[in-house]
């Protein structure tokens, strides 16, 4: 695979090739490994890998950014597709303006997802057992979003429905719009909430047994399960239509004088637990890190077992935070026991990894440029 | 900066503010009618402009474009099926649909759709006069065709209860697959809406 940068982060313009197998990115901090990590996640995602404003990520001053790779369309022996991704400001709107392009073809976002996968390992995902609900919505929706594009478009959708029917919950408090306004917009809200709570509820129920057998694999025999949280209050059960629709109602009084919309799935949450126990509270800070790494292999397993492409994994700088025993039990996982094909790991010293990984390159990254170390 | 007449500066600042035209066209625009065009297209350019400010109003029955203040060319055609309004968001919807030749009625021209983000409400749209039209009388069917994106299916749904208690027919455009287009390819959204809205073969 060849990956290219232009007027991304740190990257005025780069291109490096990355080999199937484990590839290791060696270099000092602020080197500008983990741009190459996000360039490549922003390419599969369409937007910000780990939250935020995708037009951040715009090296400082220009008004154009891309990100575009050469991939195996169908694994190693497959063709080869490019994938590209641009961002140009319009100064007359004032906006920026995504383009998503395959082979040079135009294409909806719904047809572009999912060509490429990443299953991607930041830092902050090693607090994801006991930081706040965002980080845990934005896992599964990064993980959705690669396995059904009909998902991404629900969670477009969302937001704006959200955004315009808060709009008018702002205006019924204020005496300036009626109740009826209300309702044009609760039919799409409804529609995509629907679509995205089920979606969530499927993917948890799926991840569970995979997430369990991978912490059995690192070490954890206390058996691990993942349960929805739905951000709606609705003991009746039914459609997952019904129960918004009904939580809408019920909620009424509380959302127009808060002006939100204060039930649906931008209130989700899931909670992982060990032996029924929420590991938030009862687990220990290995047995966090078990469960986070698990979690990643259950990722790794849903994009294997739907529709096959393997993901490429990225790994930035987490085998430093790990203890022997985790970076072990990852190591292994990176070895084969997920299934994937291609990996990029970032360092700032090479851990001993290759000698427990066969690595197919390691990079030196110095100060935005990338060099496979004893070549040129 | 300053090194251009005045006139051609500020043509280029006047081009700029058009949609899909960004300061690069604009000048490049503003070269040409400067550099290449005889004066006597310019002033004909001109003269286009100034007409079309002075003397373009909305139709007073569907709000589509028309010529001081007369019913426009849709609403005077004596041929046309007074008892169809086909809704539409922009007067370039009605040329749309024209051009494919398959409606006879008479349009209805909103202005825009809902959006309470940007400020648009109901009152902000020409949704009272077609309630006024439908409530006149004459109108069995009135044919939602605004986008189907969020705002326009917002506002097809606001006008479907606010014309619920009318003695009125009230049909949306179907949605689909693309003529020529493969199922394979489209996305799951059009494919299920395709479904939802299929007929009798």
């Amino acid at each position: 695979m060849e990956l290219r940068l232009l007027n991304f982060r740190s990257y005025p313009e780069a291109a490096v090739r990355l080999l199937p197998g484990a590839n290791l990115l060696v270099g000092p901090n602020g080197a500008g490994k983990t741009s190459l990590l996000e360039g490549l996640s922003t390419l599969a995602l369409t937007r910000a890998p780990r939250g935020g404003v995708t037009t951040d990520l715009v090296a400082w001053g220009s008004q154009e950014m891309g990100v575009s790779a050469t991939v195996q369309a169908g694994g190693e022996e497959g063709r080869e597709m490019v994938l590209e991704l641009r961002w140009r400001f319009q100064p007359p709107s004032r906006r920026w303006v995504r383009t998503l392009r395959v082979d040079g073809n135009p294409q909806p976002v719904a047809r572009y997802l999912g060509r490429l996968r990443v299953v991607s390992f930041w830092p902050e995902d090693l607090l994801i057992v006991k930081a706040g609900p965002e980080p845990r919505r934005r896992m599964l929706d990064v993980v959705l979003c690669q396995l059904f594009p009909a998902y991404a478009i629900s969670l477009s959708r969302l937001r704006r429905a959200l955004e315009q029917r808060n709009s008018v919950l702002r205006a019924v408090r204020d005496g300036a719009a009626k109740d009826q306004e209300l309702e044009p917009w609760t039919g799409p809200l409804v529609e995509a909430a629907a679509a995205i709570m089920e979606a969530r509820e499927g993917y948890l129920e799926e991840a569970t047994p995979l997430a369990a057998a991978a912490a059995l694999r690192i070490g954890e025999p206390t058996p691990l399960s993942l349960v929805y949280k739905p951000g709606i209050d609705d003991p009746e059960g039914g459609s997952w239509a019904e129960r918004m629709t009904r939580a809408l109602d019920r909620s009424r009084a509380e959302e127009v004088a808060r002006a939100q919309t204060v039930v649906g799935p931008h209130r989700d949450d899931f909670e992982i637990c060990l032996g029924g126990r929420a590991a938030r509270q009862f687990a220990s800070q290995g047995q966090q890190r078990t469960a986070v790494l698990a979690l990643k292999a259950a990722e790794v397993a849903q994009h294997l077992s739907h529709g096959g492409e393997a993901p490429v994994l990225l790994l930035d700088d987490v085998l430093s935070e790990l203890d022997l025993s985790h970076r072990a039990g990852l190591v292994q996982e990176l070895a084969g026991g997920m299934g994937v094909e291609q990996s990029l790991v970032t360092a700032t010293e090479d851990h001993g990894l290759g000698e427990v990984v066969r690595l197919s390159q390691v990079l030196e990254v110095r100060r935005g440029r990338v060099a496979p170390r004893g070549g040129g | 900066m300053g090194l251009l007449p005045a006139p051609v500066e500020r043509l280029a600042e006047e081009f700029a503010r058009f949609p899909g035209i960004g300061p690069k066209t604009a000048q490049r625009l503003a070269f040409h009618a400067a550099s290449r065009v005889p004066p006597a297209v310019l002033d004909g350019l001109a003269a286009a402009i100034t007409a079309t400010a002075a003397t373009v109003t909305p139709c007073p029955v569907c709000f589509f474009l028309s010529d001081e203040g007369q019913l426009c060319a849709v609403c005077r055609q004596p041929t046309r099926d007074r008892q169809l309004i086909c809704v539409v968001e922009e007067p370039g919807d009605v040329l749309a649909i024209e051009r494919t030749g398959e409606f006879r009625g008479l349009y209805h021209v909103l202005g825009a759709a809902l959006s309470p983000l940007d400020g648009v409400g109901p009152n902000d749209l020409h949704c009272q006069e077609l309630l006024d039209r439908v409530a006149a009388g004459g109108v069995k069917e009135v044919i939602l065709a605004t986008d189907s994106d969020l705002e326009g299916e917002a506002t097809a749904t606001y006008l479907l209860r606010r014309l619920e208690g009318l003695d009125v027919q009230v049909t949306r455009l179907a949605h689909g697959l693309p003529m020529g287009g493969e199922l394979a390819y489209a996305d799951e959204r059009t494919v299920a809406r395709a479904f939802s809205g299929r007929r009798q073969a």
